[in-house]
């Protein structure tokens, strides 16, 4: 076995093979690189979802002990203590799944309520505005990071931390002494995953407005933009209310943050009963929901009106 | 083609007059220094040719807008605006792979070279090194690329000496061509005078003075004259007089040399001086003079 040179300096790494038909064209190589320069800034749009899944699987780690114990003390036959095992079972899955889920969200808002500020306050806009770059292009690669890439990123963690989480349930059960098969017929991963990954991609593009309004802000502040990005909205809503005692503006940013996980997360898309079996899918009724391309709509909206800011931005 | 042409160039912020209608062409291969006191609208004249604000007037920079096409037109033109603007985390390599990405003739291994004859490591981040460093830095990226034209605006500001000269050497040595432009604005108007091919002064807005060096060289003399050889300068009308240690220093403008020779020293002023003596009202030089 040959050691590695190190006495070279680090060479760049070379092009994706998937990426390298494209990246021949400078527009979207230009994407490209300003995507892959957000997560080299940014490095907690995957260590932030990493560790909140890592922080529940070390929970799962030190309860494992106990929480054999409880499976095995409920394991009375009857129809209570088999859903109570079936909760029991699935809970740690779940909440690993969805500490990535809200963590990435916070995480991607504050990336977007930074995005556009951030490079005017450390006059770094200065460095950027001289490579041939559009303005266009900058916005859209920031935006590319919430909308496009997180959900991957929090899929990614997901499928890892739940293997993970798995495999350590199947040697508990094993030690114990029980069937993994009892283990793995209450614990629905793959169904769990397949609906991660249509869901994610689809909820970060549902919420693709609410990304593109912080990126906006971003441009237009002078100071503090998350405050503004929360407070315009928040004062709208209170003024509508108190003049109209109607609350359009409030109903559509919840319906913005949250209405896409109903939609790609419950039966028929109603919020109430969350889907269980392959048959609960419904992709081409997800994709035909107006409010999806409303959304996206809006968002072009927003990024292109930011695109124009960012063209006469100045340092702050 | 002209590298820059501005005719009648205007920008107020506000009640504040930046540019009051300034107009110069900037033919390719030469280097301009702009120079005026804070405020005379030179980093405002550069910001407006870099396509970074708006512009009212007509501006051609390689016959492009530059407000509409900044994005296209940043592929032959660099600029160094201030110090400092290199983003902070970022990993000298990551600057490398960056520009390498979105630039189409930057010349990686050229900025290596450069970067090899100083202390800076490939995995430092830019907020790990000196203030001198990261301009040499900066200087790296920008002289492996094949502009046509480089914008400094007091690229060396907040640097010691040294730092100073090795910049400027390694501007006229390993990058200026005679085909490529440059445009210089600096406090420290004395370390590039002798680079310079052009120079215009500019102060409250307006252009007061647009010339070569050949031609500022040939049009304007400084003196040095003892007390009993005042007379006979002021005679000549000079631009300005400077009181020195009991001798006077007198600026003029359109006299010949053999004119002055024999009344003391004679050489070429310095921009610094020259820029003193135009800007202050000729009465005051008249009054000094009676004095």
């Amino acid at each position: 076995m040959t050691t590695p040179d190190t006495s070279s300096p680090a060479p760049s790494r070379g092009p994706n093979p998937i990426t390298d038909g494209l990246l021949r064209d400078p527009g979207f190589r230009r994407l490209y690189w300003s995507v892959r320069r957000e997560f080299w800034e940014h490095r907690a749009t995957y260590m932030a979802p990493a560790i909140a899944a890592g922080v529940v699987f070390i929970g799962f780690l030190l309860g494992s002990g106990s929480f054999a114990h409880h499976l095995t003390v409920s394991m009375d036959g009857s129809v209570e203590g088999e859903a109570e095992r079936h909760k029991l079972m699935v809970a740690p899955y779940a909440v690993a799944a969805a500490s990535a889920i809200v963590v990435g969200l916070i995480v991607a808002i504050t990336f977007c309520a930074g995005a556009l500020y951030n490079e005017r306050r450390d006059r770094s806009l200065l460095f950027w505005k001289s490579l041939p770059v559009s303005d266009l292009t900058t916005v859209l690669s920031k935006a590319a990071v919430p909308i496009l890439i997180m959900p991957w990123i929090v899929l990614g963690v997901t499928l890892v931390v739940t293997v993970a989480m798995g495999l350590v349930g199947s040697a508990v059960t094993l030690a114990m002494g029980q069937s993994l098969q009892d283990l793995w017929s209450h614990l629905p991963l793959g169904f769990m995953w397949l609906c991660l990954a249509y869901g994610l991609p689809y909820v970060a593009l549902w919420q693709a407005p609410v990304f593109a309004w912080f990126i906006l802000v971003s441009a237009w502040a002078k100071r503090v933009p998350m405050l503004w990005a929360l407070g315009v909205p928040f004062a709208l809503s209170i003024v509508e209310r108190m003049a109209s005692d109607t609350h359009v503006i409030g109903h559509a940013v919840w319906i913005a943050i949250v209405g896409g996980y109903g939609e790609a997360f419950s039966v028929g898309g109603d919020g109430e009963a969350p889907i269980q079996t392959l048959a609960d899918i419904d992709i081409a009724r997800m994709l035909a929901q107006p409010h999806l391309w409303i959304g996206l709509a809006v968002a072009g909206g927003f990024l292109y009106l930011a695109s124009r800011l960012r063209r006469s931005a100045v340092t702050l | 083609m002209a590298c820059v042409e501005a005719r009648n160039l205007r920008k107020a912020y506000g009640s504040t007059v930046a540019l009051a209608g300034v107009t110069f062409t900037l033919e390719e291969g030469r280097i301009l220094g702009l120079i005026g006191p804070n405020g005379a609208g030179k980093s405002t004249a550069l910001q407006a040719i870099l396509g970074l604000i708006p512009n009212y007037g007509d501006l051609k920079v390689l016959g492009r807008d530059p407000w509409f096409d900044r994005d296209i037109l940043m592929n032959d033109v660099c600029f160094i605006a201030d110090v400092a603007v290199l983003p902070r985390w970022m990993k000298v390599s990551q600057a490398l792979d960056y520009v390498t990405g979105v630039h189409p003739r930057f010349d990686r291994a050229a900025a290596e070279r450069f970067l090899e004859r100083t202390s800076i490591k490939s995995t430092s981040r830019v907020r790990e090194l000196s203030k001198g460093m990261v301009t040499q830095l900066h200087l790296a990226i920008v002289m492996a690329i094949d502009a046509k034209l480089l914008v400094l605006d007091e690229p060396t500001l907040g640097l010691d000496i040294i730092y100073r000269k090795q910049f400027y050497d390694a501007l006229l040595n390993d990058y200026f061509d005679h085909k490529r432009t440059i445009i210089v604005t600096t406090h420290q108007v004395e370390e590039i005078q002798n680079i310079l091919t052009d120079v215009i002064f500019l102060n409250k807005g307006r252009v007061v003075l647009e010339s070569s060096m050949e031609a500022f060289e040939a049009r304007y003399l400084e003196l040095l004259a003892p007390p009993e050889h005042h007379a006979a300068a002021r005679a000549l009308s000079p631009l300005h007089e400077q009181r020195l240690f009991g001798r006077s220093l007198f600026v003029f403008d359109g006299v010949k040399r053999q004119m002055l020779e024999g009344l003391g020293d004679v050489r070429t002023p310095s921009l610094a001086d020259l820029f003193v003596a135009l800007m202050t009202p000729h009465d005051n030089a008249d009054r000094e003079a009676a004095a």
